[in-house]
């Protein structure tokens, strides 16, 4: 069923494409600098815990590189690729230790993982250490999109585990 | 774990990075109230808050993005900035015991001069 499973990644990560570059256009909620709502990560959770740690790479690649390309963000790869691949690690490892009814609690760490990586990129980027206050209240918002992030995967994991979606 | 476990977890974690937060933002001393403006790593200039008269200027990234920064009334603040997201604008003038100004796209920061050596340059 490989083809298959290719086929779903595809469309996940149109998906997470899609969400991505939408929520880059609505304002920003808060005026300090690095959080997000990340709901694009939904999908990447969700994929992770539903076809594993490649496939989830896949997407996240894709949403990734094609997301800097579509909106020409080329800061948002640099800040968030290198983010983005450490929270991914960070949710692949802590799906061996957290069950699938607690993964909310999986995808809040790997925000404040993606969060904690992207302060400190910003700090080598603009080489002054100075903005690091900001890593408290980025933890906070790692934690709080995190767990939205996560639940909202984990109702979605839920309806497809029941059988109301396909089977790949 | 149980997901009561993990809340008050959270919980925790939460409370101790807002106390480290209010401990960051209040701690340091400072020479006055002179705002330094870096681009990327480079010191562009120093602003005595207390003595400047009303400016505006713009800084320039290595990469092109530009920022139009204003000094007005003893307050400084991006005026205009060319980055995706505006989140400079939005943070308001540098204040007292609060953040640095950030454009992480333009790789500019403005924040308060900690050490005389920097008011001096």
């Amino acid at each position: 069923m490989r083809i298959r499973r290719i086929t779903v990644c595809a469309l996940f990560s149109a998906i997470a494409l899609t969400i991505w570059v939408v929520e880059g256009l609505l304002p920003p909620l808060t005026p300090i600098p690095g959080i997000k709502p990340g709901l694009a990560n939904i999908v990447t959770v969700f994929t992770v815990y539903y076809l594993g740690a490649p496939y989830a790479a896949g997407v996240l690649a894709v949403r990734l590189l094609l997301g800097a390309l579509l909106t020409g963000q080329v800061s948002a790869l640099l800040y968030g690729g290198p983010a983005g691949v450490l929270a991914l690690l960070a949710a692949v490892l802590l799906k061996k230790v957290i069950r699938e009814e607690q993964l909310w609690a999986a995808s809040a760490i790997a925000a404040v993982v993606h969060n904690s990586a992207q302060i400190l990129i910003a700090r080598a980027v603009t080489g002054t250490a100075a903005i690091l206050v900001y890593w408290p209240l980025l933890v906070i918002a790692g934690i709080v999109a995190g767990s939205f992030t996560g639940l909202a995967a984990g109702f979605a994991l839920k309806a497809v585990r029941k059988g109301s979606g396909p089977s790949f | 774990m149980s997901q009561k476990q993990w809340i008050v977890i959270f919980a925790v974690v939460i409370a101790a990075m807002a106390g480290l937060y209010v401990f960051l933002t209040h701690g340091g001393q400072k020479d006055g109230r002179v705002a330094a403006v870096y681009s990327g790593s480079e010191l562009v200039r120093t602003v005595d808050l207390d003595t400047a008269e009303d400016q505006v200027f713009t800084v320039t990234d290595r990469a092109g993005g530009a920022n139009t920064v204003c000094v007005k009334d003893g307050e400084i603040f991006v005026a205009e900035a060319d980055c995706p997201d505006g989140i400079c604008m939005r943070h308001g003038p540098l204040l007292e015991n609060g953040t640095p100004i950030v454009c992480l796209p333009n790789r500019l920061v403005i924040r308060w001069a900690q050490s005389s050596a920097e008011v001096d340059n």
